[in-house]
């Protein structure tokens, strides 16, 4: 059985067709990526993925991670790996060419970093979580910062955290306590955060973890967090690497999945204090958090499709291969892909996995229009779309990240609740996402209260005109099939404006 | 998928050509429409139930 064929032709045509690469090529900054280059790109990273990530994947999960004192050591392979990951310069795909990076549209990017999570998710959360580092202090970072932290960043040399949660802060991060002090021209950082992705591990020379604190004199909730940079090892300003900062790893999680992740409690100034510098301003701390928000979640909804994709090319392959029963109008005993259950099943999971890619790779097309287009209008417009389906990327890829998964296991039947074939590991692993990043509970808040009523609906209004458009366009085509699409469109979007209405 | 399905034909007329993964996007739309789609209208009604019966047992009920 092969382990994984990464669906380059699939991509590709989605991100011409749906992302409208024609379209976001014309962005300045990104006119390189054309077809050609975007094709090369996703074959080479699917060379990297099937052939380096894909076979470590198991590993990572009967291994798991392993804390010796201070120190975690990743499952075998994994530090190897992500040195050659480095070195070929995959992490530095979307970034700044001022600081090393490709340069590539983001849309570009989230179909790169598809094929990373498919592989290997456990794996792919490393990039994920450096690619905040980058983006909140190439939003936020002071001159300094940006010189001593960037560059490593971006081609991954180093790698970044997230450090948001604790014992009594989850998703109400406003309650968190972590407590930062002015020290002279930087902070002393002391406190517990816990379920930190990638705190600790051996892939990387230097760790650089983004911690949410507080100030002595910080206002209550929300409004009182401060944002922090707090390096592993201290950087010297020639950007040599100095003294081992008073942060570390005091636990490892034993977790129902992605278990080649080290998912870390994470201990700040049990001696002097950990050693922070502070990005933006005081007591700014959750709305810098905001910049980052959406590609993080996008991110997340993407691992959502790249699993489900994963999982569904096991449960094809099985399918074809196993033998049971006869199927309706054959004479003899044949594959199971013959039964009709079967095929429903392979069917809806497919559907979902193109639908979720469809969808997600849309919603980053629009984030690099917001970003880039020239005109102001498109770019607003651009953003207001992108805000408003982000939660629904997030809520519904994970979601469907795990239906799909679980639909494999059904298919393996019997051997797919023995770990064995490896499709359960697919479930165990998908269960995650719709967790973290913010719950889906919590993403379902996000799309009601801030995406739909605060705005009136005016976002929301924009799409239906899109999804209208779309009906015309079906009604015009006059292809065979289309005319029973475009009318069960038309009666969901129907629904769903007199259901956004209702609301 | 309807935008899919839309790209796919255009290039199948374009091309003329019967190219299976083209033909697929099709077949895998209309499978959306006819098997995923309607899960809409069970949703929308749930949904504008509101949350009257959500809320209604108290929580030492439970
Ligand atoms: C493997 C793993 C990796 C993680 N990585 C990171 C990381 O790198 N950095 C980081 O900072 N955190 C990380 N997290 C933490 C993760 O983001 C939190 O677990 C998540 O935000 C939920 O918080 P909680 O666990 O405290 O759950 P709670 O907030 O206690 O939620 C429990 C339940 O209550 C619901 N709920 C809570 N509040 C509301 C509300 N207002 N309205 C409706 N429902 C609500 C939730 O939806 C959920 O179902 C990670 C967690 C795990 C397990």
């Amino acid at each position: 059985m092969p382990t994984f064929t990464p669906p380059v032709r699939d991509m590709a045509f989605v991100i011409e067709e749906i992302g409208a690469l024609d379209r976001i090529s014309t962005l300045p900054g990104y006119e390189e990526a054309t077809p050609d280059l975007v094709s090369a790109v996703l074959e080479e990273a699917g060379r990297f993925g099937a052939g380096v990530l894909a076979p470590l994947n198991p590993v990572g999960d009967r291994e798991g991670c392993v804390l010796e004192g201070d120190k975690v050591r990743l499952p075998t392979g994994f530090a190897d790996a992500y040195r050659r990951f480095v070195e070929v310069g995959w992490n530095a795909v979307p970034f700044d060419p001022d600081f090393g990076g490709q340069g590539l549209p983001w849309l570009v990017a989230t179909a790169v970093q598809e094929i990373w999570h498919a592989a290997n998710m456990s794996f792919g959360l490393i990039p994920m979580l450096t690619q905040g580092a980058v983006e909140l202090l190439s939003a936020h970072g002071t001159a300094d910062q940006k010189a001593l932290y960037l560059e490593q960043l971006v081609s991954g040399a180093w790698t970044g955290t997230m450090n948001l949660t604790e014992p009594g802060a989850g998703s109400d991060v406003g309650a968190l306590r972590t407590r930062a002090v002015r020290d002279g021209d930087h902070y002393r950082i002391t406190g517990q955060k816990i379920f930190i992705t990638a705190g600790e591990h051996d892939a990387a020379e230097n760790i650089i973890h983004l911690v949410l604190a507080r100030l002595p004199d910080a206002p209550a909730g929300a409004k009182g967090i401060s944002l922090f940079v707090v390096p592993k090892f201290l950087v010297n300003p020639d950007g040599s690497l100095g003294k081992r900062n008073d942060v570390s790893c005091i636990k490892l999680e034993h977790k129902m999945g992605i278990h080649g992740s080290p998912t870390c409690v994470m201990a700040f100034g049990e001696d002097e204090g950990a050693i922070g510098t502070l990005v933006g301003r005081e007591n700014q701390g959750l709305a810098l958090m905001f910049t980052m928000m959406n590609n993080a979640r996008l991110a997340v909804g993407l691992q959502g499709v790249a699993i489900a994709e994963r999982a569904a090319q096991k449960a094809i392959a099985y399918a074809r291969e196993r033998v049971q029963g006869i199927g309706p109008g054959r004479d003899a005993p044949g594959p199971i892909i013959h039964h009709p259950d079967v095929r429903r099943t392979l069917m809806t999971q497919r559907a979902l996995v193109e639908a979720g890619r469809a969808l997600t790779y849309f919603t980053a097309s629009r984030l690099d229009i917001a970003r880039h287009a020239a005109d102001k209008a498109e770019r607003a417009a651009a953003h207001a779309l992108a805000d408003l389906l982000i939660p629904v990327v997030k809520s519904w890829g994970t979601a469907n990240g795990v239906q799909v998964a679980d639909m494999a296991v059904q298919v393996f039947g019997g051997m797919g609740f023995v770990e064995e074939t490896g499709v359960a590991q697919h479930l165990r692993d998908a269960r995650i996402a719709p967790i973290y990043e913010g719950t889906n509970g919590i993403q379902a808040l996000d799309l009601i209260g801030r995406k739909l009523i605060r705005d009136q609906g005016e976002a929301m209004g924009g799409l239906l005109a899109e999804i209208r458009r779309t009906e015309a366009d079906l009604a015009e085509s006059g292809g065979e099939g289309l005319e029973r699409l475009r009318l069960e469109l038309a009666a969901a979007s129907t629904l769903c404006a007199e259901t956004v209405a209702w609301v | 998928m309807a935008r899919m399905a839309l790209a796919a034909q255009r290039r199948l007329t374009e091309a003329a050509s019967d190219d299976p993964f083209l033909t697929a996007k099709i077949t895998t739309a209309r499978f959306y429409a006819d098997q995923i789609l309607p899960r809409t209208s069970g949703l929308a009604a749930i949904v504008t139930a509101g949350a009257d019966s959500v809320m209604a047992l108290p929580v030492d009920g439970f």
